[in-house]
């Protein structure tokens, strides 16, 4: 059941839980740019995410006295995951940069690798906005953030076993959509235009 | 006793969704570039939101650590000082060892593997931290990646010339002196870029509006430069952004720029600049082709 045992022995478990409250500058510092990379994945448009990330630091600075010192990731996760949400909410969603299109071949020349990650990443964004919220956040925390359910399940609000059956379903639809694209764009070599 | 023991879950692994564990593995390393979080620390700090410590903590230095701390300093408070040292610099040489100037003379070898961009590049960045659009003009200059290993991933992979054409484009000014000694030689590309980079921004690569290169020069050398080193075409269209805001070759500047930014695996910068030409350029006819490009 858990072939990788290691996998889950991460930053998270090995950071110093310290009862001390972090500086605001050392929050920053260490933890800003995951954060900035989490509104992303929770559907945040790349040129949005800085603006949404001050949103984070200024909240994080006004609550910081009332942080009880416990689980600083699922805390500022917590607030990450509202802002995040608050934004698809609002009218500024309509702009999407992610679009439900299947991702293609491209038929440019330039370095086939770096294409193809920026492909994964648009196929993985494009995977994840077909969740729904719930799910989508639990994917992302875990799977990307790779907070612990403990963390997840403070940072949404929800009980660790609520949190684990997202997870587990939210997988298996980004599984289902990532076999299904794989299978019906194998070789299509950026010919769909004529249709 | 952890309280999710009896919820325990692996993360998602290769072997049993490869397609997707693969995808989630290069999502990881999508942070944001060190001056975009320079340009958020200076929107903080400028808001009262005090972001960036005076002193370093010792402990806990996360992945973007040092860089981000000294850049936000140094584009909130210090941008005088910049000013400052850089007249010094340009009238004599000042031979004080501040980090200014003991770093200058480390990046100058450096940075003559390109000679020309790296002097204008280097004066590009210094308006920048009054620039309250300085994400997305940060955006495309800045080469150091906060994580270590992908940016050594993207390093070796695109050329190893990479990392130099860049030096002079990031925009952290010399930040707190006591925060990098300025004596770290040449470790990892990510501290070589930390030491060096800061020094070049105040060091007086004056942007000489007198030599100004034509739009047309900047954007044929950026396209030229585009396969050997991305890193440099993007310190090109970097340059005609500057100088050319309104330029009549914007859209080619983007497209060049969008290239660039995907060869160096920046791809969420890249896909925002994708967003923002589509907006800005709904009918181009490179519109195509630029969208593809974000695939």
């Amino acid at each position: 059941m858990s072939p990788f045992p290691e996998v889950d022995a991460r930053p998270a478990e090995a950071a110093p839980k310290t009862a001390a409250v972090p500086s605001l500058a050392q929050i920053f510092e260490e933890h800003a740019p995951f954060l900035w990379r989490a509104l992303i994945g929770l559907g945040v448009p790349a040129r949005d995410a800085q603006d949404l990330c001050q949103e984070i630091m200024i909240t994080v600075h006004r609550r910081l006295p009332q942080f009880d010192g416990v689980s600083l990731r699922g805390w500022l996760y917590g607030i990450c995951v509202r802002v995040a949400s608050d934004y698809r909410r609002s009218a500024r969603v309509r702009r999407e940069v992610v679009t439900d299109a299947q991702p293609e071949e491209a038929s440019t020349t330039d370095p086939a690798d770096s294409l193809d990650r920026t492909r994964q990443v648009r196929r993985l964004l494009s995977g994840l906005s077909r969740l729904d919220e719930p799910k989508r956040e639990a994917f992302v925390l875990f799977e990307i953030e790779e907070l612990t359910l403990a963390e997840v399940s403070e940072a949404v609000g929800a009980p660790i076993q609520t949190v684990y059956s997202r997870i587990k379903a939210a997988r298996e639809q980004m599984q289902r959509g990532f076999s299904a694209t794989s299978h019906d764009a194998p070789k299509k070599g950026g010919i769909s235009e004529a249709r | 006793m952890k309280p999710d023991d009896d919820y325990w879950l692996e993360r998602l692994s290769a072997s049993e969704a490869p397609e997707l564990a693969r995808s989630v593995g290069i999502m990881r390393e999508q942070v944001p570039d060190a001056s975009q979080l320079a340009a958020l620390a200076a929107q903080l700090s400028a808001q009262g939101v005090p972001v960036v410590s005076t002193t370093p903590p010792v402990r806990g230095m996360g992945r973007v650590g040092k860089f981000t701390l000294s850049a936000g300093a140094a584009l909130v408070g210090i941008a005088g000082v910049v000013l400052l040292l850089r007249q010094r610099t340009f009238d004599h040489r000042p031979s004080t060892p501040t980090v200014a100037s003991a770093g200058l003379h480390e990046v100058i070898p450096a940075a003559s593997s390109l000679p020309d961009v790296a002097r204008r590049a280097g004066g590009i960045l210094a308006p920048l931290p009054a620039n309250p659009g300085a994400v997305e003009s940060a955006d495309p200059s800045q080469p150091p990646r906060p994580a270590g290993e992908p940016l050594a991933e993207r390093v070796g992979s695109t050329a190893p010339s990479a990392a130099a054409p860049e030096l002079p484009e990031s925009p952290e000014p010399p930040a707190g002196p006591n925060l990098r000694s300025g004596s770290e030689p040449a470790t990892g590309a990510l501290k070589t870029l930390h030491s060096t980079s800061k020094p070049t921004t105040s060091s007086g690569a004056e942007p000489s509006v007198a030599n100004k290169p034509s739009e047309l020069t900047l954007l044929r050398d950026a396209r030229l430069s585009l396969r050997t080193s991305p890193a440099q075409a993007l310190a090109l269209t970097e340059q005609h952004r500057q100088l050319y805001p309104r330029g009549a070759m914007a859209q080619e500047r983007e497209l060049i720029a969008i290239s660039a930014l995907a060869s160096l695996g920046r791809h969420a910068a890249a896909l925002s600049r994708v967003a923002d030409f589509e907006r800005d350029f709904p009918n181009s006819p490179y519109r195509k082709q630029v969208t593809q490009l974000a695939r």
